[in-house]
């Protein structure tokens, strides 16, 4: 029989990307190459090129003309280097068919490559490979054989960190060396005495290691970036004062660099790539793609698109023509719009204090401006900046106080005023403006809002007067008139301060009112509401009060809440409960926050807590709110949020005198528009048109409007091609098979907690369902609770830094829909232990234990601490039942396991080698009587329970598996056996054999491997009775198994059944998949993630 | 990391504060000693890349408890560092001939006992690409060390344990009579970083020290494959005293058996980093004025 480990999914830092044609980009992680398309963003095809080795960079072969001899027929061929290896590969750019990369030959170096570069010999027109190698040599090899042509050493002899080439011909070739010593060397390659060929330019200044080097297209500058965080141009045609320009911005080191005609692009540590103007040396754009790590990029040849390779394994095309236009940094970038004379609109007396009051921008070429003096004019942008006015209509009322606000597509204007009136303008509508003026309030108007209704031409619109009275109308657009009725009043506690802020969705059935304390009001909307006639002296009948059900008041701090946005949690979910949604708010602490809605019957509610609020509501259900994310998107304020169209939110802030306007969709907000402004203008506008985006914003009295045209927007300034996972290394991963699909949840370094769907395939995916950030350190452990049976609802248990215990509830929508990028799952906190006052404690592991009708929680802690604790039925609460302080080690590792006759093992690994044995079912029991009488206990010793200490590794026990031999035949006494199996420090895998008694542990067999691996063991699984799975940062998964003959002799060593490399860097997790029917997968974590099937013939 | 922080979190981090180490790094050295002898009968140590000097303070306290003759080290660094008595310093690069010769001539002439080298690159992130730069480092320490250590001596290096560690092993075993890989106790378990104690020195016969060509990791082979159970993998030892402390373990910062606690300035602050300007331009507010 033949174990054998394949692997199935890998994804890591993106460390390579090439552009093979306007339209596909190829990306290498790992030793993996994958070829995408930049129009369907779909992966194409993939292919592993290096089995042990990470790609490095990526050279793709120039044509010398045109469509002639590097692309033979639609093939591109490319360089693919990594490592000591290095490989030819042909890539197909048509756009259909299948197995477009196609490896020709792969070759290995006797030196680190640090770049590659394809090259021609000018006699023979042979095409050759120049390598540059780490020891500053140059490889020149053919292309076809991989034999070494020309080897060329300078005579300088540094350890190299970057290098580039320059030229076409082997005669002409350019070497620039970045060493190690802070220089670039640049070297020509000379065939003839290529032993030691000396330095033609050396270039100093940088202070700190060379990462990255380019050559500008005709190889007259150069452009270097550094451990120093700088980037320098150097001019290569000065003898003297060959430093252009040394530029600071990144906030991390730089990794790479491309220098274009116009901009000079360059990737970083700090997760952005940053553009930089060439004449000015600027920054003129900041791409943000990830938490940490840029490692590579590349642009196309026409120079309009940038890939980025991130280290979240994310691959991101940045459009170059979005650049100019999206940055507003001029006065004169922008339209100012002053009022016309007073003489030709005002035929009363003039106004001394005329000025504009207010405005809505209505199309993209109209606004209307409400005067100190009481007119509403239409302005019209015409071609070269012309304006011409119309004027609409004039008002004793309007004068000297006048609000404005229009709905988001500018179709539907209300002006607020001084008694109380509310006047509703339709602009759109033919054949001049439609107007309605009514009087529903009874003091002047504070706030209006309009938001879209159900339909097309339906809009809900919230005032709010002085006294705080808040009431809900709704307009619609009929034909050529407007249709005004009220609906509801909202009934606003006084002392809350003003309400700013107001979402309806009738459908879902809430409403939602923010105000200047940061206070949040829900109000739940009866099903039948009738609407109520508006007359111009105001309203006819009373309005319907609605009470709200909750409120969360500090929701912001003490910050203005100024947004509020209700979307469905589920798209096209048929689930119980359709009210269940998410309010996503925001608010002048610069923060955007999103909270789980759902109804539950009052048992199942949990406690209100620091994230959570519950509120009453009729039939004995409950509301409740919980926060699920906080996200600081500005040092300033976010003044504003509204969803462009389904799920696609966006925000505008106001910082530093700038407004920017955001997109808030993609894993990282992107900044669609930014411009100077005068500080956090109260009155500012988008519009979104089919022609782009018109922003405004009034200030000293004047109104300054910017348009970005359509081509320039969001849309088309990045596509993302592939998602990443996470920047910082993945600490735990765990998985659950549910409804016919993989989930796998992880957390790390980063402090989320992301839950995953994995898709088998040809291109196996990983999908993201959710992902949360409330650890506040990193998490280090993530096991789900073992469920009852298959369930929608199931509960993950995380763990890490500043000893956070938390609970997630994990819903999944059981509809079979195919679409991957659903978003039918809900990851919601369902308890927690929270942040301990020492901040530096560390829970090092968990493990759950379920039990009839509690779950209990074993964890290990950096102090030298085993605590056990036990959540209720409902998995509301943790409550700590016991725990031991008398060990002297950290705590590494933990397991548990249910060993028969209702009694639980619990095993403990530490740093000092040891293996703890607990007894813990007294626990066990104890916690099942708890969930009976509701009683709590007090905290209980739990060294009364530890059984024995075993000796195990020289070292700590990075990883424990236990498990329970159901093979009793040679159990002495009845007693249970079970295997106990542990990873360490030290390299070596254990497995023993141990016999539970009453009151001992003892060691029945022991099989070891002390030279396993080549570094600690991270990881260690029970496979079977028999086998066991590891993995080490030596990045070497392996089987061990069990000898079958002489089981009980007392030094049996383990025997390999199979070892497979690893692309996962670092790795610190191993979890076991057992599939119902197939065979069992191995799932790696660590700097990435890899899929292993554990295949048997 | 604030410093109370880092003192509960790293509890050798505070004995070194306390009992004036330049870095947590001297219990390794004088824990991989307690386990190796690394130090008996040595009379001439080289300490390279020896900043900011906590080795060479360990060498030059311990050595001179061996014997009755004068114990001499010599600590070499590119950069310079703050002066430590009863050691000589050489500020050169480890890989020219010149700094070997400097070396040989400090100890007039004779060859050294024992070579260590702490040094290690500042890490990418890119764990491949650490490994090799560090490889290269023991490499060129090997290299030198080839000069200037007598048939017998020992030497002792950082290492990252990474994906590659088996080609390190078999080019240090081809020089050295044992190799043992070593972890103190004071080295975090979580770290990748392990230290290789090579014990009597024994170059192959046909080998002639030559500086002019670096020496490079070997390649797999059969003898020492990528996968399987004959890789090349060298005894794994844990030094240091049990009963001593854990560096992974938090602790409070009241410990048994210790003197009061008292925060510490560290005995040596860190040489200037190559992202100074940058740190300078932070403090200047520049980056919040740029984009």
């Amino acid at each position: 029989m033949v174990t054998q480990l394949v692997s199935r999914y890998s994804q890591g830092a993106v460390t390579a990307v090439a552009f093979v044609s306007d339209t596909a980009v190829l990306s290498a992680s790992g030793g993996t190459l994958a070829l995408h398309s930049i129009d369907t963003q779909k992966p194409i095809d993939q292919i592993t090129v290096f089995q042990y080795a990470r790609i490095h960079g990526v050279s793709v072969q120039e044509s010398a003309s045109n469509e002639e001899k590097g692309r033979q027929g639609n093939c591109v061929r490319v360089v693919v280097y990594g490592s000591k290896s290095w490989a030819i590969v042909n890539v197909d750019c048509r756009e259909s068919g299948c197995e477009r990369i196609r490896i020709e030959s792969v070759h290995t170096a006797d030196d680190w490559i640090k770049a590659a570069h394809w090259v021609r010999d000018r006699e023979t027109d042979r095409q050759l490979v120049a390598l540059a190698t780490a020891h500053n040599q140059v490889i020149v090899a053919d292309a076809e054989h991989g034999t070494c042509v020309h080897r060329i050493s300078c005579e300088e002899r540094s350890i190299l960190y970057a290098a580039a080439f320059y030229g076409h011909f082997t005669d002409e070739l350019l070497v620039a060396a970045g060493t190690v010593f802070n220089q670039i060397l640049l070297w020509p390659i000379r065939l003839q005495d290529s032993k030691s060929i000396p330095v033609q330019q050396r270039l100093c200044g940088n202070e700190g290691v060379i990462f990255g080097i380019s050559f500008s297209e005709d190889g007259q500058v150069l452009a270097s970036v550094s451990d120093d965080r700088s980037l320098r141009v150097w001019n290569l045609h000065k003898q003297q004062e060959q430093l252009v320009a040394t530029a600071y911005g990144h906030q991390a080191r730089i990794w790479q660099s491309v220098i274009l005609d116009q901009f000079v692009v360059t990737a970083s540590e700090d997760g952005t790539c940053r553009v930089w103007d060439r004449q000015m040396m600027e920054t003129v754009d900041v791409w943000p793609q990830c938490t940490k790590n840029v490692w590579a990029i590349a642009a196309n040849r026409k120079q309009s698109l940038v890939a980025a390779g991130g280290g979240d394994g994310s691959v991101v095309v940045w459009s170059l023509e979005a650049v100019r236009g999206k940055r507003v940094e001029q006065e004169s970038q922008l339209d100012v719009t002053y009022l016309p004379p007073q003489l030709e609109y005002n035929s009363g007396e003039p106004r001394n204090t005329e000025r504009i009051r207010g405005f809505a921008l209505t199309a993209w070429d109209q606004a209307l401006l409400t005067t100190d003096s009481g007119h509403i004019l239409r302005c019209t942008w015409n071609q070269q900046h012309g304006k011409s006015w119309t004027s609409v209509l004039s008002d004793p009322k309007l004068i000297g106080y006048s609000m404005v606000a229009s709905s988001t597509d500018g179709s539907l204007v209300a002006v607020g005023l001084r008694d109380g009136s509310v006047m509703l303008l339709a602009p759109h509508l033919p054949p001049s403006i439609s107007m309605q003026m009514a009087q529903i309030h009874s003091s002047v108007v504070r706030t209006l809002i309009i938001l879209p209704g159900a339909a097309p031409g339906l809009f809900e619109l919230i005032t709010v007067d002085a006294s705080g009275q808040v009431l809900w109308t709704r307009a619609a657009l009929c034909d050529s008139e407007i249709q005004w009725n009220a609906i509801a009043a909202l009934n606003v506690p006084q002392g809350r301060a003003q309400s700013v802020a107001a979402a309806i969705n009738q459908k879902l059935g809430w409403a939602a009112i923010g105000t200047t304390s940061g206070c949040l009001f829900l109000f739940e909307l009866p099903p039948l509401l009738s609407e109520l006639q508006i007359s111009p002296q105001g309203l006819d009948d009373s309005v319907p009060v609605l009470m709200p059900v909750l409120q969360w008041p500090r929701a912001h701090g003490r910050h203005t809440l100024t947004a509020v946005v209700l979307e469905k949690t589920h798209p096209e979910s048929t689930s119980k409960n359709n009210s269940d949604c998410t309010i996503v708010t925001c608010g002048r602490d610069g923060h955007v926050q999103r909270f789980s809605l759902r109804v539950v019957p009052d048992a199942e509610a949990p406690k209100e807590a620091n994230n959570v609020r519950c509120g009453d509501m009729a039939n004995d259900m409950k509301v409740v709110v919980s926060r699920i994310s906080c996200e600081l998107l500005t040092e300033g304020w976010v003044e504003g949020m509204f969803e462009q169209e389904k799920g696609q939110l966006h925000a505008v802030t106001f910082y530093r005198k700038r407004l920017e306007l955001m997109d808030l969709s993609g894993t990282v907000p992107q900044v669609v528009l930014s411009s100077i402004s005068s500080g956090a203008s109260k009155q500012w506008q988008v519009l979104f048109t089919p022609h782009g985006i018109r922003i405004g914003f009034m200030r000293k009295g004047h109104l300054a409007t910017y348009c970005l045209p359509q081509q320039l927007q969001s849309s088309h300034i990045c596509r993302i091609l592939v998602r990443g996972i996470s920047s910082l290394d993945i600490r735990a991963i765990c998985a659950l098979q549910l409804n016919g699909m993989m989930l796998v949840a992880s957390g790390g370094e980063d402090c989320y907690v992301r839950l995953h769907r994995y898709t088998a395939d040809v291109i196996s995916e990983m999908c993201l369902l959710a992902s949360e950030r409330r650890h506040s350190s990193a998490v280090r452990c993530a096991l789900f609770v073992p469920s009852c049976g298959e369930n929608d609802v199931q509960y993950l248990v995380t763990a890490g830094g500043g000893c956070e215990l938390r609970c997630w509830q994990v819903c999944v929508s059981s509809s079979q829909s195919d679409n991957l990028s659903d978003s039918n799952t809900t990851m919601i906190e369902w308890a927690v232990v929270p942040k301990s006052d020492s901040a530096d404690l560390r829970i090092m592991d968990i493990a759950v234990i379920r039990t009839d009708s509690s779950v209990l929680v074993a964890a290990a802690y950096s102090d030298a601490s085993v605590r056990l604790w036990r959540m209720d039925t409902h998995f509301h609460t943790f409550d700590c039942v016991a725990q031991d302080y008398s060990g002297t080690h950290c705590v590494l590792s933990i397991a548990a396991v249910d060993i028969g006759n209702g009694r639980t093992l619990l095993v403990s690994g530490a740093t000092n080698g040891q293996v703890s044995f607990w007894d813990i079912t007294r626990f066990v029991v104890d916690a099942d009587n708890m969930a009976c009488s509701k009683q709590l206990l007090p905290v209980a010793d739990l060294r009364s329970s530890l059984l024995a200490v075993h000796d195990v590794h020289q070292s700590g026990v990075n990883s424990i598996d236990i498990r329970f031999t159901t093979d009793n035949t040679t159990a002495c006494e009845g007693n249970p056996v079970v295997l106990v199996a542990t990873g360490g420090d030290n390299g070596g895998v254990t497995i023993r054999e141990i016999e539970i008694g009453e009151t001992q542990a003892l060691l029945r067999m022991e099989a070891r491997r002390i030279d396993a691996h080549a570094s600690s063991v991270k990881g260690v699984v029970l496979l079977g009775n028999d086998t066991l799975g590891s993995v080490s940062t030596d990045q070497r998964l392996a089987i061990w198994s069990l000898p079958k003959a002489n089981p009980a002799s007392s030094d049996t060593q383990l025997s390999l059944l199979a070892m497979s490399f690893t692309q996962v860097a670092d790795p610190s997790a191993l979890h076991l998949v057992q599939h119902c029917k197939k065979r069992p997968s191995l799932i790696v974590a660590g700097m990435g993630v890899e899929l292993f099937d554990v295949e048997t013939d | 990391m604030g410093k109370i922080s880092k003192d509960k979190r790293d509890v050798y981090y505070r004995l070194a504060k306390e009992q004036g180490w330049r870095a947590r790094s001297a219990f390794k050295l004088l824990q991989v000693n307690e386990e190796f002898n690394i130090f008996e009968g040595v009379t001439r140590a080289v300490d390279l890349c020896a900043a900011p000097g906590s080795w060479s303070q360990v060498l030059s306290k311990e050595l001179s408890k061996n014997s009755n003759e004068e114990a001499q080290v010599v600590a070499v660094d590119l950069q310079a560092m703050a002066p430590l008595p009863g050691v000589t310093q050489i500020q050169g690069d480890i890989t020219k001939l010149t700094t070997a010769k400097q070396i040989i001539s400090h100890f007039d002439g004779a060859q050294a006992d024992l070579v260590v080298s702490d040094g290690a690159p500042d890490v990418t992130g890119l764990h491949d690409l650490d490994e090799y730069i560090q490889a290269q480092l023991i490499l060129a320490a090997l290299n030198i060390t080839t000069h200037v250590l007598r048939p017998g001596g020992t030497f002792v290096a950082k290492i990252f344990r990474g994906k590659d560690v088996t080609l390190l092993y078999a080019q240090l075993k081809t020089f050295f009579g044992t190799v043992h890989i070593a972890k103190p106790r004071s080295s975090r378990n979580s770290s990748i970083e392990a230290f290789v104690v090579c014990m009597d020195y024994n170059p192959p016969v046909d080998y002639v020290p030559n500086m002019a060509n670096p020496l490079m990791d070997v390649p797999y082979d059969a003898s020492n494959p990528i996968v399987g159970s004959n890789r090349f993998i060298v005894p794994f030892v844990a030094c240091g005293d049990l009963r001593g402390f854990d560096a992974d373990m938090t602790y409070p910062l009241e410990i048994e058996d210790c003197e009061p606690y008292q925060q510490r300035e560290p005995t040596q602050t860190p040489i200037s980093p190559p992202y100074k300007r940058a740190l300078e331009l932070k403090r200047s507010n520049f980056f919040n004025n740029t984009l």
